[in-house]
């Protein structure tokens, strides 16, 4: 990520005590909070569970916003993983996590950055369609996903996810743009209902990579148990290949499906030989 | 509670009152004569507005085992309409074309409708659709069982044995508390249980019986008048969603004219004929049979129609017309279910998005407003949506404004498919419904043709379902204020429910129950235990549950109707 030469302004959120039930507002954002006093932002609405309150009974704060969400970096302080929504649509500015928080973080971003220092919930940067998100810990289910029942492709746009633990199941669910790079190991059904983009995964999978998928890549350089019925092995690629910021090197097996989503089979699953002598039968396939 | 709603424009077609201003008084959840009024009742002051009986609908899914699977199909329709609960008065629910059972009953008690009949219940899933409309709040109810491809109907009518067929037809709609004789697709679904019945006509061989859907049809419609059930016999034709079926549907309601006796009474209704009234040999030369089958309409009057009228964007098709939608998943590939319901019936649903730029959606929309306007007689058209088939209930103050104003029907000709409005006569149409005969689509008309004599109308010992529409037609010329109409429809002023008011403003004011119709036929002793005998019997090897449990007892019900019905059936 090239830099933007940005003053930020800073505003610190420090909850008031540990929350207990799911915390949600859509409002904790550059968006909301930018051009707003202190006071006008401890007015803004957010759920307590079933309970409407407002941010200043549940955050203390310091600091100001900036004018434009562009010039706003919210940074919030401890461990919040029941707080869902945050950075909702932003289009701009950043948001700094000091800790762990909940579900939906980021959801349906258009541009800008956040920063997690700790674990992320499930649907991290879900339906995401621009921006940077960045975690330090592990994530949930669903990173960059679809909300289920919606059509494949409608998932993750554009943009990038890095995340440097372990990710759930399911990681970019429905995903038609962008990258999601994870250093650690995935759960089950990475690039389920894909349409586009690219998912790269350095640790193991649970397994059934691409399933549904109709278009992207998913490449893992760890350990697979199997590769999908679906899919038919189409080469051995040597060159390493990018994903994100990164190129992650070869030799893969190219796997091309899912052929029950799409005949065309424009889907590719890359999977390290290396890691994966198991699959090694279907080296007998390409000659 | 008494109420007299005081110098309202009041329509109420079944007692000839067009639009005079009058008092109706409420008491004991009756309509009775103002000077029956204690010093107690309350004044509703309705000057300047429409007081018009309650909304019927005679067909609308709204509950049972594939409204409730469309719903689990469809997450993605509850992400976005939702209400919330308001503790004490309402409860919350989710959902545009599959809503919850609570927001099914709040958003028609909204519009002033408060009896809706759910056209095609499974009978041995028909236990899960009165737990279903049960669960509904505030609306009046009942349900249509599937008969067309009953194992039990078949071998009967295959034997021609009409009298025990229609013993067995009164004691199952007694045992499972059902209304009137559904028919879709007559014999479909016993093909489908074999992986056939695509296209099936109606002079076509069904697979292990030696019968045609003609027959079926025939035979069920002689059964539904030796019950002498309150509705007619229900309709869903053969072909349906196939270019060219608008032949079908003719000769369907031309299978049972000898069967009409010089009554004046429907003795068949079609259900949606948009969907079965389709012209032309393929979708790219898909035109309007709308013409021939008003015509036919006119000139016979033992049938009778609803529209199942297309409203553009998402809907959830759900029908026991399985093959069908077989078909549409594969034109419109994504979610599909398929259901087999051992020895009675099948269903299937696929989501849908109607487009208005697509050229066979644009002739759908044409043809169920050219039929609504040709046809000639309001008693006998009915303005539904098929909901969620062809667009959501909640579409229904939209389609009242089309049939109602020319203005408003040019607006989407603007909008829609050049080439596909040309394929029908509705843009030289230029009736327009006026007020009174909307009251009849809607109201008077439903409840005469369910046989309802209580409802629809505002006579005095009706029930006190009234709706109330914040529109003055003294006023208003609908043909150009269209959207004052739309308004005031999607939200009247009032809606009173048994004599409660459970509407104001449009906002919903309490949580309450309606009961359940159906009818109880009397068959005569001895006929009724041979037949009784005769399922008994054969439910071991055709079921996987018991005789026992198949049977609905009243105690299940929240609040049952019974309507007895005396037949013609001799011992
Ligand atoms: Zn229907």
């Amino acid at each position: 990520m090239a830099e933007e030469k940005v003053e930020f302004k800073e505003i610190v959120l420090k909850p008031k005590y540990k929350f207990k039930v799911p915390v949600e507002s859509r409002h904790i954002s550059p968006d909301s909070f930018a051009g707003k006093t202190l006071e006008e932002i401890g007015k803004l609405v957010v759920y307590e569970g079933s309970r409407k309150k407002v941010l200043g009974e549940l955050f203390s704060f310091e600091g100001e916003p900036g004018k434009t969400a562009a010039e706003t970096h919210i940074i919030i302080e401890g461990d919040v993983e029941k707080l869902r929504r945050v950075g909702e649509s932003m289009t701009g500015g950043k948001i700094t996590v000091k800790g762990s928080i909940g579900h939906y973080t980021g959801f349906k971003m258009k541009g800008g950055t956040i920063i997690i220092h700790g674990n992320a919930g499930l649907w991290l940067g879900g339906k995401m369609v621009n921006g940077f998100i960045e975690v330090f810990g592990d994530a949930g289910d669903c990173v960059g996903g679809s909300l289920r029942g919606e059509k494949p492709g409608k998932g993750m746009k554009k943009g990038t996810i890095l995340i440097h633990g372990n990710a759930g199941a399911e990681v970019g669910r429905g995903m038609k743009g962008g990258a999601i790079l994870i250093d650690g190991n995935v759960g089950p059904l990475p690039g389920v209902d894909m349409a586009g983009g690219s998912i790269g995964v350095k640790g193991d999978c649970e397994g059934k990579p691409g399933a549904r998928m109709t278009g992207g890549r998913v490449v893992i350089l760890g350990k697979i148990p199997d590769i999908l019925p679906s899919f038919y092995i189409d080469e051995i690629r040597e060159p390493p290949i990018k994903v994100g910021p990164e190129r992650l090197p070869g030799p893969l097996y190219v796997f091309i499906g899912d052929v029950l989503a799409d005949m065309r089979c424009m889907g590719r699953v890359m999977v390290s030989v290396q890691s994966n002598p198991q699959l090694k039968m279907y080296e007998e396939l390409l000659t | 509670m008494e109420y007299l709603i005081k110098n309202g424009y009041v329509y109420d077609p079944l007692n000839n009152v067009k639009g005079e201003k009058m008092d109706i008084a409420i008491k004991n959840g009756k309509i009775v004569s103002p000077s029956e009024l204690s010093g107690d009742a309350k004044t509703i002051d309705a000057s300047g507005m429409v007081v018009m009986p309650g909304g019927v609908d005679i067909h609308s899914h709204i509950a049972g085992p594939k409204v409730s699977a469309g719903r689990i199909m469809r997450p993605e329709d509850h992400y976005k309409v939702y209400m919330r609960a308001i503790p004490g008065v309402r409860r919350s629910g989710s959902g545009k074309t599959t809503p919850s059972t609570y927001v099914i009953g709040y958003k028609y008690a909204r519009m002033g409708w408060t009896t809706v009949f759910e056209p095609a219940t499974p009978p041995l899933e028909t236990r899960h659709t009165h737990e279903e409309l049960d669960d509904i709040p505030i609306l009046d109810k009942g349900c249509f069982p599937l008969l067309d491809s009953n194992w039990f109907v078949l071998e009967y009518l295959q034997n021609k044995d009409y009298d025990r067929c229609a013993a067995f037809i009164g004691w199952l709609m007694d045992a499972i508390k059902g209304y009137a004789i559904k028919i879709v697709d007559p014999g479909v679904a016993e093909a489908w249980s074999l992986g056939m019945g695509v296209g099936l006509s109606l002079d076509d061989q069904i697979p292990n019986y030696n019968l045609t859907p003609r027959e079926i049809v025939r035979g069920l419609c002689k059964a539904n008048q030796m019950l002498k059930l309150p509705h007619p016999i229900h309709v869903h034709c053969n072909r349906l969603g196939f270019p060219g079926n608008y032949v079908s549907t003719l000769d369907t309601m031309d299978a049972v004219s000898d069967l009409a006796l010089n009554q004046d009474t429907p003795i068949i209704h079609i259900t949606h004929v948009q969907f079965t009234g389709y012209a032309g040999d393929s979708w790219a030369t898909l035109a309007s049979g709308g013409e021939e089958i008003a015509k036919y309409v006119n000139n016979h009057k033992h049938v009778s129609l609803d529209l199942g009228q297309i409203v553009f964007g998402d809907v959830t098709t759900m029908t026991a017309d399985a093959p069908f939608e077989f078909v549409l998943h594969h034109l419109a590939p994504g979610k599909w279910s398929s259901t087999d319901v051992e020895a009675e019936t099948s269903s299937g649903i696929v989501p849908y998005r109607y487009k208005k730029k697509n050229f066979v959606n644009t002739v759908q929309w044409c043809i169920g407003l050219e039929v609504a306007l040709l046809v000639k007689d309001p008693w006998r058209i009915f303005p539904t949506t098929d909901h969620p088939n062809a667009g959501p209930f909640t579409s229904y103050p939209t389609v009242l404004a089309w049939l109602m104003s020319r203005k408003a029907r040019e607006k989407v000709f603007e909008q829609v498919n050049r080439r596909g409005l040309r394929k029908s006569a509705l843009q030289a149409i230029d009736r327009e419904y006026d007020l009174y005969e909307i009251t009849i689509i809607t109201r008077a008309a439903g409840a005469k043709i369910l046989g309802l004599k209580d409802k629809g109308h505002l006579g005095v010992g009706a029930d006190a379902d009234v709706a109330i529409y914040n529109l003055n037609p003294e006023k208003i010329d609908f043909s150009k204020d269209w959207e004052t109409f739309v308004k005031a429809f999607k939200r009247a002023a009032y809606t009173f429910k048994n004599g409660e008011m459970v509407v104001k403003d449009g906002e919903i004011l309490r949580h309450m129950y309606g009961e359940t119709y159906y009818v109880k036929p009397r068959v005569p002793e001895s006929l009724l235990k041979t037949v009784v005998e005769d399922v008994k019997t054969r439910f071991r090897e055709w079921y996987s549950i018991n005789f026992e449990n198949y049977v609905i007892g009243d105690d299940e019900l929240r609040a049952v109707k019974p309507i007895q019905v005396e037949t013609t059936l001799k011992g």
